[in-house]
């Protein structure tokens, strides 16, 4: 061996030894002989800090965004198609490989000639294609759950879902919006997405190609069908309230609802919805009865208030109320806006608060368990929420509108440190679906920084923070 | 490959993605979605800085998800959930880069637009001329040159850094994530390092641009 291969060798012993003492994998020995040689060697110690602050650097890398749609598409494909294809594929290897060598063999042929003037002449149609079916790329899921304008109409009718989810008001125009625009107003709002909503297009976009092309007629023809319905708005805001819904239901029970006629896909909505609420009422420590007492307590309550109220709400909220038909849903409306936030019902009108008297007497026409749970919540603002959240349980979250609650972080890291309580996991399992995704998504995946260090977990610079310090602590394994 | 019970046993006591996914070879849906949500983010993280691009990194990461899906009739606990998932990753990523590495005209149709490493390479260069000699490079360039720098690693030792960096594998892990000795993993690694380093130096002291070909060992 040379000398200079002998020096090679050395080199590369001392900086394998500096890496493993940065990233803390050293025995006690082998890291009081390199601290000893830190101590005594300048060059050393200078070769620690240099690699020390590259690796550092790799904390500049962004972490890549995952498109919303990406969990959702994922399961789907691998649960409805992957056994499909394998099962498929299983059946036409043979004579799929007769057909690929054969097509193998023409397409090389074929796309020597056309290549050039193939690339000049689909370009066009291509970008036309995707601007036209823009609005159901956009709305893919929804259109996809929706199925036909007949299923529609009985979801309609049965109005199994009005109460219990509210649905997003922007796709509605959009989807509206975008089938009346020309090409050139579809390019143009392409244009202006930003470049989340790009990368969330890119991905519907690949699912949709995925399709065969007569499910893309289909989604087509049911698109066009929806425009020309009478009843269209109506219709798209079922759409849209029934596919958020269906995005709430863990993916088996989604799979087998999707599987059924859709009478009994009706019939199975509507116990899922029953089950959802007696389990939210159960939670909440109150029954059906009791609810309606407390609607009837409410009706009273505004009506005694409500020459005060309209002058107090502001006028596009005062308009709404007078479109209501009839008084109940127009008391319902103002016990709802009477209750929001941002009406600051404590802070700025304490005069239109429930007296003593009236709160007592609500409590006295509920059941034993609910009038002491509200006897007990404490002074009038309390009893109101909890009040407040009667009702959000009977109606389901989105019930007066206002953001819901979140989960708390610090029970979100000790799920996955498997630290959790029996009675919080249970509580923890009943927002499976949806929400619960939205807080492990802004828990884990959308922290400002991007996610660093290890997995799931407490976040970076906490106690189980993963890189080692210079010094040569042994790494902190969970 | 055979697993005994016992070793089974341990990894399914001690990894709580090990039970989720021995539901999913129940058919278990649920579950299936639940290791999705866990990894997903993982995935497009480390196979976007393997592959460099984050909308192909979401295709890749899909590959993977379905490759365990089709596996889960065969699933036997042998390791912890991460080390087989991310295991099926590597070997995902390989194809992804030969594949890309076979398809120059890709490259080429690539290099030649505006978004191109050599386009951004060059326009950093520009940025750093002498036209503005003591212009202080914002973090986007910074990204950018780290990025590169990791590009221009050979395939494996990418991998290895990434799993150590992101995923905060200890060397055990990743040695069996790759299929390496510990010997293997802690020389792969101290080269990768010291690669990065060489890299980056000329940036850190002088403004220079790493090298673009790619180092192998």
């Amino acid at each position: 061996m040379s000398q200079q291969d002998r020096n090679v060798t050395e080199g590369d012993v001392q900086d394998e030894s500096l890496v493993a003492y940065l990233d803390g994998e050293l025995d006690a020995t082998e890291r009081a002989l390199v601290e000893e040689r830190l101590g005594a060697d300048e060059t050393y110690r200078q070769r620690l800090k240099e690699l020390q602050h590259s690796w550092d650097l790799l904390d500049l890398l962004p972490s890549p965004e995952l498109s919303r749609s990406f969990c959702n598409t994922t399961v789907e494909m691998a649960v409805v198609v992957a056994d499909k294809r394998v099962r498929a594929q299983q059946v036409r290897l043979p004579r799929r490989r007769w057909f690929l060598g054969l097509v193998g063999v023409v397409s090389c042929v074929v796309s020597a000639l056309v290549s050039y003037a193939g690339i000049r002449w689909l370009a066009g149609p291509q970008d036309a294609r995707l601007l036209r079916d823009i609005s159901i790329i956009t709305h893919l899921e929804a259109l996809t759950h929706g199925e036909n304008v007949a299923f529609l109409k009985i979801l309609d009718r049965a109005g199994v879902l009005t109460e219990e989810i509210r649905s997003n008001t922007d796709g509605i125009l959009t989807l509206a919006e975008l089938q009346s625009k020309s090409l050139e107003q579809r390019r143009s709002w392409l244009d202006s997405t930003t470049a989340a909503e790009k990368l969330e297009l890119a991905s519907l976009q690949r699912r949709f190609r995925g399709l065969s092309e007569a499910q893309r007629q289909r989604l087509r023809d049911f698109a066009k069908s929806l425009q020309l319905e009478p009843r269209r708005d109506a219709l798209i805001t079922v759409m849209f309230r029934y596919s958020d819904w269906l995005s709430t239901l863990p993916a088996t029970q989604r799979f087998a609802l999707l599987a059924e006629e859709p009478q009994q896909r009706i019939t199975t909505i509507r116990r899922f919805v029953e089950v959802r609420r007696f389990d939210r009422l159960r939670a909440a420590n109150v029954s059906s009865a009791d609810v309606h007492s407390v609607r009837v307590w409410s009706h009273g309550l505004m009506r005694s208030r409500r020459a005060q109220m309209v002058d107090l709400i502001p006028e596009p909220a005062s308009q709404q109320l007078q479109l209501l038909q009839g008084e109940t849903r127009q008391l319902d409306w103002l016990f709802r806006f009477y209750l929001q936030p941002r009406f600051g019902l404590a802070r700025r009108h304490p005069e239109l608060l429930p007296t003593r008297q009236e709160l007592a007497q609500l409590a006295s026409d509920l059941s034993d368990r609910a009038g002491r749970s509200l006897r007990e919540a404490g002074d009038t603002r309390q009893q109101l929420r909890v009040i407040e959240g009667w009702f959000r349980a009977f109606r389901g979250s989105g019930w007066n509108g206002t953001e819901r609650r979140k989960l708390n972080q610090d029970v979100l890291e000790r799920f996955y440190d498997e630290e959790l309580t029996p009675r919080e996991r249970a509580r923890l399992d009943r927002f499976r679906g949806r929400r619960f995704r939205e807080q492990l998504t802004e828990r884990y995946f959308n922290r400002p920084g991007g996610r660093r260090g290890r997995g799931f977990g407490p976040p970076p610079g906490g106690e189980r923070g993963r890189r080692p310090q210079a010094q040569g602590r042994p790494r902190q394994r969970p | 490959m055979t697993v005994s019970d016992s070793t089974a046993l341990r990894y399914e006591l001690q990894d709580p993605d090990v039970r989720l996914m021995l539901q999913v070879r129940d058919d278990n849906a649920a579950a299936f979605e639940e290791l999705v949500l866990r990894y997903q983010q993982r995935l497009v993280s480390l196979l976007g800085h393997m592959v460099y691009g984050a909308d192909m990194a979401e295709d890749l990461a899909q590959e993977v998800f379905l490759r365990i899906y089709r596996a889960r009739k065969t699933y036997q606990p042998a390791a912890k959930f991460s080390t087989w998932c991310f295991r099926i990753a590597q070997n995902v990523a390989s194809n992804a880069l030969r594949s890309k590495s076979r398809r120059r005209e890709y490259h080429l149709a690539r290099d030649a637009a505006s978004d191109s490493r050599i386009g951004k390479m060059e326009e950093l260069a520009v940025a750093q001329s002498g036209a503005q000699p003591a212009r202080q490079l914002d973090a986007i360039e910074k990204a950018e040159m780290v990025r590169q720098a990791i590009g221009a690693l050979s395939e494996r030792q990418r991998m290895a850094l990434l799993l150590s960096k992101i995923e905060g594998q200890s060397y055990a892990e990743i040695a069996e994530t790759m299929g390496l000795s510990l010997q293997a993993t802690k020389s792969l690694l101290s080269r990768a390092r010291v690669n990065l380093k060489s890299l980056l130096e000329p940036y850190m002291d002088q403004g220079d641009l790493p090298v673009n070909d790619a180092i192998s060992f």
